[in-house]
């Protein structure tokens, strides 16, 4: 896949602040390399990644004008990593420069000045743009297109998926991984649960499997009723 | 040296199953990551949180633990110091692995204890090459701990084991005010069996006797070792008297019921054990060797009231 490189009028900002680097936006081959190659894992990885990213600016906004500038650098290092293992390179540097910028200036026990705050307030956002845009054509361009066979009638939640359901608890009282493929093929093979299943894949999806356990109970007690 | 062309499962035996990798990362993208990585060939489980992998680390050990280093709350240096300070979790290998790229960073992680520092994003061959390395070397090395306090002829633990494990337990009791109770017991007319079966058989003995010892005890803190000759010894940690009497009563009835011949006893036709129980409860004795010498005693009134019995007591509070 080839790299979607940063518009020329990137602006410069400063010696202090981040600049406009020469990085692409967005390498999604790289990346996918780092995956075994597995597109099915990007692209379900990006689609959680584009979420994290829409709340990112705001989040360091808020961080930065609260001062609490050595949050603000954590928040800064957890992005520079997530955006380098989904190959958002220019991303990844704007997050780079900054935290350095931060750390450098919690090390010397300095506010942080307001035209710094401003110039990293301002490429946070941009480099969130410019990400989105190149992720949301990359997501487009590897996502499998909508079927145009007729929809089968959704069936019935039944209490054949009931030994599932226990496993999927038992794995996830365990903090084991494996929940994982347990609850998709849950998904996948009990149809009729799909609709039932939305508050449990959502604490799935943040890894809160203490909230997934009690989730998956209530659905254990709610279909074992149906005997 | 180590085999790398070796099947991760062969590292262990197949009772042990996959090997288990703890992933501790506050982001659930590094976790997914990390889990396809290994889903293959090992167990993974996951904490989003320094306090999550530490209660995971105590309830259910894993063989090696990849730590992210910047989490909120507890970061990845202070997991890895607490692990490191406890006795059961000092084993473990930790590989940091974290977007810091500072070697000031790298070189902290490694002297709190870690064996490797890796970088994100991860080098899938990589990563799953330096962790069958550790996990090898992690193995290896729990082999040697095993050997050198196992006892040869019977595979449970040898008396150096005991020692320092009685030693332990008594200073946890008396921490926590928990009972803990000792077993001490002794295999009845050995010698006249090895006089009359031969050595060889005398050894099959108390390999079998060892072995039916060790199946009596289900909690993972009790523990068998073979105290000397005949003799062997179970430490019940956070065990009440009337609780350790009942696991005697086993030891004694199990091993008669393995029917081993026993021409040459009188107390019956197969072998059988003298049994001394002894419980340590609040306040009581001065240090383990009180506990060893009051079970001593006890299974030397077994043996000399007929053999084949449990003899028990609990250690008595000094008087005012």
């Amino acid at each position: 896949m080839r790299p979607v490189s940063p518009p020329p009028s990137s602006p410069n900002l400063g010696a202090h602040t981040p600049a406009s680097t020469s990085l692409p936006v967005l390498d999604a081959g790289s990346a996918m390399e780092l995956m075994d190659n597995s597109s099915e894992l990007y692209l379900e990885l990006a689609k959680a990644y584009v979420a994290e990213l829409q709340q990112f600016p705001g989040k360091t906004e808020a961080e930065l004008n609260g001062a609490d500038l050595v949050q603000a650098t954590r928040t800064l290092h957890t992005f520079k990593g997530l955006s380098l293992t989904l190959g958002a390179k220019h991303m990844s540097e704007v997050c780079r420069q900054c935290e350095l910028r931060l750390k450098s200036l919690v090390q010397a026990g300095v506010v942080l000045p307001e035209g710094d705050r401003v110039q990293m307030v301002g490429a946070v956002r941009e480099g969130v743009d410019l990400t989105l845009r190149a992720l949301d054509q990359t997501i487009t361009s590897l996502s499998t297109p909508l079927s145009l066979d007729p929809v089968a009638a959704p069936e019935a939640p039944s209490v054949d998926a009931l030994p599932d359901l226990q496993s999927l608890k038992h794995f996830l009282a365990q903090s084991d991984l494996q929940a994982l493929d347990c609850f998709h093929a849950l998904r996948t093979q009990h149809t009729g649960l799909r609709a039932e299943l939305f508050a449990l894949e959502t604490a799935l999806n943040a890894f809160d499997f203490s909230q997934a356990v009690v989730q998956c109970d209530e659905l254990i007690r709610r279909i074992g009723s149906l005997k | 040296m180590i085999d790398l062309e070796t099947p991760v499962a062969d590292l262990l035996d197949s009772t042990h199953g996959k090997p288990k990798l703890l992933v501790v990362d506050d982001q659930p993208i590094n976790i997914q990551v990390m889990y396809r990585c290994f889903a293959g060939d090992y167990q993974v489980f996951m904490a989003t949180n320094g306090e999550q992998a530490l209660a995971l680390c105590k309830s259910n050990p894993p063989d090696l633990i990849l730590l992210d280093v910047v989490m909120p709350g507890m970061d990845g240096y202070e997991v890895c110091k607490q692990l490191k300070s406890e006795q059961s979790t000092r084993h473990i290998p930790v590989i940091f692995v974290t977007a810091h790229t500072d070697p000031a960073q790298e070189t902290h992680g490694l002297n709190l204890g870690a064996v490797d520092f890796i970088a994100k994003p991860v080098n899938p061959d990589v990563v799953r090459a330096r962790v069958k390395t550790h996990l090898t070397l992690k193995f290896q090395s729990d082999l040697l701990r095993q050997l050198v306090f196992l006892d040869g002829l019977t595979g449970v633990f040898n008396r150096r084991y005991f020692d320092q494990q009685i030693a332990t337990e008594w200073a946890r009791a008396v921490r926590s005010n928990a009972p803990l109770s000792l077993i001490l017991l002794d295999v009845d007319f050995f010698k006249l069996y090895n006089d009359r079966y031969g050595h060889q058989a005398g050894d099959d003995a108390l390999r079998t006797v060892a072995a039916a010892l060790k199946a009596c005890l289900k909690r993972p803190a009790d523990l068998v070792a073979r105290f000397g000759g005949e003799e062997f010894a179970c430490i019940l940690p956070e065990t009440a008297f009337e609780d350790a009497l009942v696991i005697a009563n086993l030891l004694e009835q199990k091993t008669r019921e393995l029917a081993i011949a026993h021409q040459s006893s009188t107390v019956d036709s197969v072998i059988t054990i003298s049994v001394g129980l002894a419980t340590r409860i609040a306040n009581t004795g001065n240090d383990a060797t009180d506990l060893i010498g009051l079970a001593d005693s006890l299974l030397y009134k077994a043996k000399h009231t007929g053999r084949g019995r449990v003899c028990s007591g609990v250690m008595t509070p000094p008087s005012a």
